[in-house]
């Protein structure tokens, strides 16, 4: 079942608890952090680059793919973030779909669309191209075994360069890590669930 | 051989530089990455930050090189992932351990063979990588409970997401065993 987020606070608003201690300013964490605010425009570092303050390599590697695949690269950040909310709400992934769908509104998506592209991608109003890309990154996370030559074809038919493709591709796997974490972490477990709504089976 | 041309560093010093890196760490095949890596060339780029994601979780770290890939393994299997099912089960025979381990960790999703804690651990990144919103306060105090600490219960944890993203990106990518090159 898919769900959306129609809260409209602030990560930062609620008490998210991890199941590993928090360091809370760990000296060898704290540049990563004031990268993480400066890039992220945030107040505070993201939850989910907190919880791995146990192990501040770890953090800083994972904030490393992060900031690659989520703020540098080649698609539009808007795409990114569609791929990645379509991953994470599909996986119920509650800290992950409620973190994507909150940065799409904040990037102005409207929330019709966010709503049509987790029920039929190819009927959302956004661009062709978008909505094909978006259809594939929620096949390939799903069910990545049934990814064909025939896939990749299909995209590159639309316009979808190689140097693109290779781009989703690493953010459809690295949304799986991310999903990974954040639930089995415990981070997802402080996401609120009144106010959700089943927008697809 | 991906569905991605494959690149060729020469000539290319940051590529050329990356390349080195990542066979002088074992993860090369007669002198090249393994496809794994080279099939994301094309974006030198991506490949840079993906390998060292590869380096902090796979090569770095706490817990001992054939507990890493016993969870790579397990999880690859389970996926059914293909290359990295191939690939991890000759990375974990390559750490030394006995043929029974290797056999467990491919074909027994319960690994009953496998000697405590890492029974334990491969059973928590298992669910992690598979279930991962069903893991719950109980299976961290289980862990903690045969002497892990939270500093390797976070690594067991990162190379089960890091697992979910390698058997993705290779079903993607439809890389093809190193050996068929």
């Amino acid at each position: 079942m898919l769900y959306l987020y129609l809260e409209t606070k602030f990560m930062d608003e609620y008490i998210i608890m991890a199941r590993l201690p928090e360091t809370p300013e760990p000296n060898e964490l704290s540049e990563t952090y004031a990268e993480i605010c400066r890039v992220l425009n945030k107040d505070q570092p993201v939850k989910l680059i907190t919880s791995m303050s146990v192990r501040p390599d770890l953090a800083k590697a994972t904030w490393g793919m992060m900031k690659n695949l989520m703020t540098e690269g080649q698609l539009p950040p808007s795409v990114k973030q569609l791929i990645m909310m379509v991953i994470s709400t599909q996986a119920d992934c509650r800290y992950c779909a409620f973190s994507h769908q909150g940065a799409l509104k904040s990037m102005g998506i409207d929330e019709s669309v966010i709503k049509d592209c987790l029920d039929d991608p190819m009927s959302a109003e956004i661009p062709e191209l978008h909505r094909h890309i978006t259809q594939f990154a929620a096949k390939s996370a799903k069910n990545p075994n049934s990814i064909t030559d025939d896939d990749l074809n299909q995209l590159r038919d639309v316009g979808v360069s190689d140097d693109e493709l290779i781009e989703i591709g690493v953010i459809v796997g690295f949304s799986k890590f991310l999903n990974t974490w954040a639930d089995a972490s415990g981070i997802s477990n402080d996401i609120p669930t009144d106010g959700l709504v089943q927008v697809a089976s | 051989m991906s569905r991605f041309e494959a690149i060729d560093a020469v000539g290319d010093a940051e590529l050329t530089q990356i390349y080195q890196d990542i066979v002088t760490n074992g993860f090369g095949i007669g002198g090249k990455p393994i496809n794994f890596f080279t099939a994301m060339a094309l974006r030198p780029d991506i490949l840079n930050v993906v390998w060292q994601f590869t380096k902090a979780i796979i090569v770095e770290g706490l817990l001992p090189a054939s507990v890493k890939q016993m969870i790579a393994l397990s999880i690859s299997r389970q996926n059914n992932c293909q290359y990295c099912s191939v690939m991890h089960s000759g990375a974990l025979e390559a750490t030394g351990v006995e043929a029974m381990v290797v056999e467990s960790c491919a074909n027994d999703p319960d690994t009953i063979n496998l000697s405590e804690p890492n029974r334990s651990i491969v059973q928590f990144a298992l669910k992690a990588a598979r279930a991962p919103d069903q893991v719950n306060d109980d299976d961290y105090r289980n862990l903690a409970e045969l002497g892990l600490s939270d500093e390797e219960i976070a690594e067991a944890l990162a190379i089960a997401g890091f697992t979910n993203f390698i058997n993705t990106w290779a079903d993607i990518s439809g890389i093809h065993s190193d050996s068929s090159n």
